[in-house]
């Protein structure tokens, strides 16, 4: 016997494993697609979360920047009425440095003993001016002025009508007005004097610092829109100087938020300022420190800062987000896991042979399983950080829009290990139950136990009735929370695949003599006729993910311009502004004017439909230019209500000019051309005649009711009570029953502002944007979900595709031994190719053929994509032309790739490996 | 029921041995009997070939011996175990230690990503033998050379006679090969066949099915299978024919020439049962 020169392996099938599939790129990409989705399906989630969370707070954010401190902005303002020792200030100071999401504290420290008979006032020479002392960090430096030396900074003004030099001595403090005692004044020095800035008390060198328009300058108690001239002088000066004349000290810190601050930090900040507000009133350090202060011997510190309800209106749209986007969510995790699972099975059927070597040999499935999770170990290490990688493209791509970056943290890459680990586990067990079955296929053929045939199609079509009923049976609101949300297309799609797959499949059986005998086509139709059963079953399968993948573009499609009618109903308008008298007391022109290009004016208050009890919101408009500022939303079904705007100035039919046209907007039993009557809170009543009536209108969900009552201006002032009617002489906003007035406008806020001051129009009134209403009721939520449906049905397509490949594949294999033959007899390999690629082209004009259909049976059916149903329109799938011609790009690419792939597989093949049966 | 029996130089316990055993394939169309009553005793030391025409039921014959089938009646014990009666568990175990199995088109059945002595050793160690079990097992078939090598590396025949090294290596009780020459010439053939007549040699019970009439000049005992039973049975003695349970009697080939009308005179006396073809007849 021949000494062996090889040295055997021990325990080689096992030491083979883990590179095993290094050897077949092709099952090695598979396999890694499918658990690097499945990871990413299982990351992606949580980003998606943290990432509206973190969009919805930087939103939140943005809409408060600039705000005065207090509950409309983030940023923090700690107040505390009393001097404190240095000690004592370092506590509290301390205590403020350490909230993790703010900056250092700038203090501003002032006399607020003003009122109308106290005026703080500079004093030489036997003449008094207007001063109240004021400090804030820094500004004796912008000044240029010395922090060590004594003394105050007086407006130059005021120094000169004090005619007062630099270094002269200056009495500051408090003076009676009204009764005859002394002043409280003490004397300093003039440390210097500075020019005031232009309508403000701060100097020019302090108002163009950063942030300066919001600090706290004492106001003018007679005039609380002017500021009282300051005294302004260093910390250690002005506090001395605050005790010395009685004043009443205020010190303010301003803490700016940062730019950057997390979710979470922010969440903690919130905490924190909380804990603060409550130890300043507890047995706590900061307690004490402010017990020391003076004159009152203690300081009540308070904060003001809207960052808890931001932070809180932040975490109620990434909630609302997040559980839109869960049906989806778990609708990709499944099918990832599907996609596995399939995979490993079709590459177990690729090596059918070795498995039954494995049960002849007694491998117990337990081992086979092992050595299926060895196989896959490298993938699932690998699909780790590729699977993170491309959850985090996802969220980017199609999650919340942010600008800032997709932080991965620890938690996320510990849910992608345990993902790739179930990935691992999932393949295990599909190895070893197919391992498990092999072993006991024995069983099937003993006598008396035979094969029971399971009526897939007949149980396919029930479930989808039964889901289809329960579908109708939610409320239309309760729906997209629901797992119906998957289930039901889904179900809808493999449906819809399998019917159509099935009756082409009968059609074409039936008529295969269309072709020209001997030609691709011919050959095509008589080699689908033989292996029907499987061409159908791929047929379906890339049916159903074409069907989803066109759902899934009419979905999100739905959402975005579902989510645009929305806000439009919503707000009306690009932004809203509330001016309170300007346009009262005019004519009736003054009345329906716009102020600026842009604009238009709308006048809203409460009526009552008769006999109905119940107040609906009334808006008077004028129609001209409100059809060119509102806001019409996305899909064109507020048209409805532009396009009946013109019959608002138009008399009724009856020719009664006494009745009112109106437009009807919302849930109502009138119908065009019913009248009826609106009162006024019982103050008087005009008839009107309903001239049109649409779900929603631009505005008509601004307030609560029913059904909005749009009327012309025009038309309705010449009919209302003179009591409130805004055209009248002296009418004011807060007479009783009052219209109130708003300016819409399709421009930005700060453009309306601008425009309303060029055009001498009040524009300090209260602002609704319609980007506010959107997140405010949970829209923005709405489109971010729509940005996951997208990324989904991008998977399905991928799926459709592949499924389509894999046809092809199954087909090229086939035909490996006839195509050899038919070569033989005369056939071009050219020839061959298209034939095939026509059986290709045939299941995917099928496939497609189907998608459309179950794309038209799930926008034609009950929504189920609405997650703010109370607000109209309904959000419905969209179709568009677009769909159909991705859907053809998508059968015309698939047949193109079918034919490279089958010509290079045949090109490859050897004709006698084929015919020994190994090729 | 038919039984035939050899008689072994010495007595020992049969490898196999089944009764009246019968296998039915269900399908759609209906049911298929491949076996209709076997009745077979195989002791270690021999090499019996199992001999008959295609759908005789040599194949289902023969998966059953090697543990990866079970008979749909009858009974059929293989190396002490009941095969209809075992557990799963039960014959895996026997499968893996002691049952050496060498299908149809067994180029295909080894691993594919496994070098030929890896694949010899890891089955070898799954009997409990050791590396010295691979090797000769790869020179029992003429394939040492080739132990570096990878089954894509090897023809067509090389695959099917690693095949038949991983059925004897780690020297199971049982060998069981179903036409393991059919895709190999004449000397291959010939190598296989000497590698399974040493392993018989060695006290191993070997089960091979085959039409090459070269090969089943060499069994130890032959048996033809008809129709899902078993028609005669040959060893290196003599030939028996067999009745079956209706009575009727299947002459071997040879024997069945001598009646070309398919007519026969028995007569029956106290030394036996003569059979004697018609007058004008032979």
């Amino acid at each position: 016997m021949t000494e062996p020169t090889v040295r055997p392996r021990r325990a080689a099938l096992w030491r083979s494993a883990p590179l095993r599939l290094c050897r077949t790129p092709g099952w090695l990409a598979l396999v890694l697609v499918a658990v690097t989705l499945l990871v990413a399906s299982f990351v992606a989630p949580p980003l998606f979360a943290a990432t509206a969370r973190a969009t919805a707070l930087a939103e939140g954010l943005g809409a408060a920047e600039g705000a005065p401190y207090g509950r409309d902005s983030g940023d923090l303002r700690v107040s505390w009425d009393a001097v404190l020792p240095p000690d004592a200030e370092d506590v509290v100071v301390q205590r403020m440095q350490r909230l993790v999401g703010y900056g250092a504290p700038t203090i501003t420290a002032t006399g607020v003993g003003q009122s109308r008979t106290r005026k703080g006032v500079a004093s030489a020479g036997g003449r008094t001016e207007p001063s109240v002392l004021w400090t804030r960090d820094g500004a004796i430096e912008a000044l240029g002025g010395d922090e060590d030396a004594p003394g105050v900074w007086l407006a130059a003004d005021v120094a000169k009508r004090l005619g007062l030099e630099v270094g002269d001595r200056v009495r500051v403090g408090l003076q009676q007005t009204f009764l005859p005692d002394a002043p409280q004044l003490t004397p300093t020095v003039l440390a210097g004097t500075y020019e005031t800035a232009p309508g403000s008390s701060l100097p020019t060198a302090l108002s163009d610092l950063p942030d300066a328009e919001r600090w706290y300058l004492p106001a003018d108690p007679d005039d609380p829109s002017h500021g009282t001239p300051l005294a302004i002088g260093s910390r250690r000066t002005i506090d001395r100087l605050l005790l010395r004349t009685g004043d009443s000290p205020l010190y303010l810190a301003d803490l700016r938020l940062n730019a950057d601050i997390t979710p979470d930090d922010a969440t903690t900040t919130v905490k924190q300022v909380q804990r603060m507000a409550d130890d300043a009133f507890a047995s706590t350090p900061l307690a004490s420190a402010l017990s020391q202060g003076l004159p009152l011997g203690g300081a009540e510190l308070q904060v003001a800062t809207g960052l808890p309800d931001i932070v809180f209106e932040a975490d109620a749209t990434a909630d609302s987000a997040r559980d839109q986007v869960r049906p989806y969510a778990v609708a990709g995790q499944v099918l990832a896991a599907a996609l596995l699972v399939a995979g490993w099975v079709l590459l177990g059927r690729s090596r059918r042979r070795e498995q039954l070597l494995a049960s002849g040999l007694g491998l117990h499935p337990g081992q086979v399983a092992g050595l299926a999770a060895l196989e896959v170990l490298l993938a699932c290490l690998l699909a780790v950080p590729v699977g993170v990688g491309l959850a985090c493209i996802g969220v980017v791509t199609a999650g919340p829009p942010t600008t800032a970056g997709l932080a991965v943290a620890g938690d996320d890459v510990v849910r992608a290990a345990l993902a790739a680990g179930a990935a691992l586990l999932l393949v295990a067990a599909t190895a070893g139950l197919a391992a498990m079955g092999t072993d006991r296929m024995d069983r099937l053929s003993r006598l008396g136990r035979g094969r029971r045939a399971v009526p897939w199609t007949a149980a396919l079509l029930a479930a989808t009735v039964v889901v289809a009923a329960a579908v109708l049976t939610v409320d239309v609101g309760d729906r997209s929370g629901t797992a119906l949300t998957m289930a039901f297309p889904v179900l809808v799609a493999a449906s819809v695949a399998v019917l159509v797959a099935r009756a082409v499949a009968w059609l074409r059986g039936r008529r295969l003599g269309r072709a020209r005998a001997g030609g691709a086509r011919w050959l095509a139709t008589r080699r689908t006729g033989q292996v029907m059963r499987e061409v159908t079953a791929l047929t379906a399968v890339v049916g159903i993910a074409l069907g989803l993948f066109a759902y899934a573009l009419t979905v999100h499609r739905g959402i975005e311009e579902g989510v645009a009618d929305k806000t439009a109903a919503l707000a009306g308008a690009t932004t809203s502004m509330q001016v309170a008298e300007d346009f009262r007391g005019k004519k009736m022109r003054g009345l329906v004017t716009p102020p600026t290009d842009g604009t238009t004016i709308v006048w809203r208050r409460s009526v009552a439909i008769l006999p109905d009890f119940g107040d609906e919101p009334l808006m008077s408009i004028e129609p001209t230019s409100f059809a060119g500022v509102a806001d019409w939303g996305g899909s064109g079904d507020l048209d409805a209500g532009r396009d009946l705007l013109p019959r608002l100035d138009r008399t009724v039919q009856s020719g009664n000019p006494r009745i009112l046209p109106v437009l009807l907007a919302g849930t109502t039993d009138l119908e065009t051309g019913d009248q009826g009557t609106l009162d006024f809170n019982s103050e008087f009543q005009i008839q009107f005649e309903v001239v049109g009536v649409v779900d929603a209108f631009p505005g008509s969900e601004t307030e609560t009711g029913n059904a909005a009552v749009v009327a012309s201006s025009k038309r309705l002032f010449r009919l209302v009570l003179k009591t409130v009617n805004p055209k009248l002489e002296g009418a004011r906003s807060d007479d009783a029953g009052a219209f109130a007035s708003w300016v819409w406008s399709d421009g930005s806020p700060a453009d309306l502002r601008r425009d309303l001051g060029e055009a001498g129009v009040a524009n300090d009134g209260d602002v609704v944007t319609a980007s506010e209403q959107a997140i405010s009721n949970g829209l923005v939520a709405s489109t971010w979900a729509a940005g996951y449906v997208l990324a989904l049905g991008v998977v399905m397509l991928v799926l459709a595709l592949a499924g389509a490949l894999v046809l092809a594949l199954r087909l090229a294999d086939r035909d490996t031994v006839s195509d050899v033959l038919l070569s033989r007899m005369g056939w071009s390999s050219r020839e061959l190719a298209r034939s095939r690629s026509w059986e290709v082209a045939y299941a995917v004009a099928t496939a497609v053929l189907a998608a459309l259909v179950a794309g038209a049976v799930l926008v034609l059916g009950p929504t189920i994509i609405d997650a703010a149903a109370a607000i109209p329109p309904l959000t419905r799938p969209r179709p568009d032309v677009a769909d159909l011609v991705v859907l053809l790009v998508v059968l015309v690419v698939t047949v193109l790739l079918a034919w490279l792939l089958g010509t290079r597989r045949a090109s490859r093949r050897n004709p006698a490996e084929v015919l020994r049966g190994g090729g | 029921m038919v039984v035939a029996e050899t008689v072994p130089a010495t007595v020992t316990a049969p490898a196999v041995s089944c009764e009246d055993l019968v296998k039915v394939f269900r399908s759609a169309t209906g049911e298929t009997h491949a076996l209709r009553g076997i009745g077979l005793e195989v002791h270690p030391g021999a090499l019996t070939v199992v001999a008959g025409p295609s759908g005789s039921g040599k194949s289902s014959l023969l998966t059953m011996l090697g543990a990866r089938d079970r008979p749909s009646a009858g009974t059929l014990s293989v190396l002490g175990s009941d095969i209809g009666a075992a557990s799963t568990r039960d014959l895996r175990r026997l499968r893996r230690t002691r049952i050496g199995f060498v299908p149809q088109r067994s180029a295909l059945a080894v691993f594919p990503h496994l070098r030929a002595v890896d694949q010899l050793r890891q089955v070898s160690s799954w009997r409990g033998a050791d590396d010295s079990h691979a090797t000769e097992a790869l020179a029992a078939v003429g394939l040492e050379h080739r132990a570096d090598h990878v089954p894509l590396a090897l023809s067509g025949g090389e695959q099917q006679r690693l095949a038949v090294a991983l059925a004897l290596a780690g020297r199971p009780a049982l060998v069981v090969a179903d036409e393991p020459t059919a895709e190999l010439d004449h000397a291959n053939a010939d190598l296989v066949v000497d590698a399974l007549l040493a392993a018989a040699a060695d006290g191993i019970a070997v089960v091979i099915s085959s039409h090459d009439e070269r090969i089943m000049h060499r069994a130890d005992r032959l048996l033809r299978l008809r129709h899902g039973v078993l028609s005669s049975e040959t060893t290196r003695r003599d030939t028996t024919g067999v009745i079956d349970a209706t009575g009727r009697l299947q002459l071997p080939p040879a024997v069945l020439d001598l009646f070309p009308s398919r007519r026969v005179i028995v007569e029956v006396d106290a030394d036996g049962v003569r059979l004697r073809a018609p007058e004008g007849e032979s």
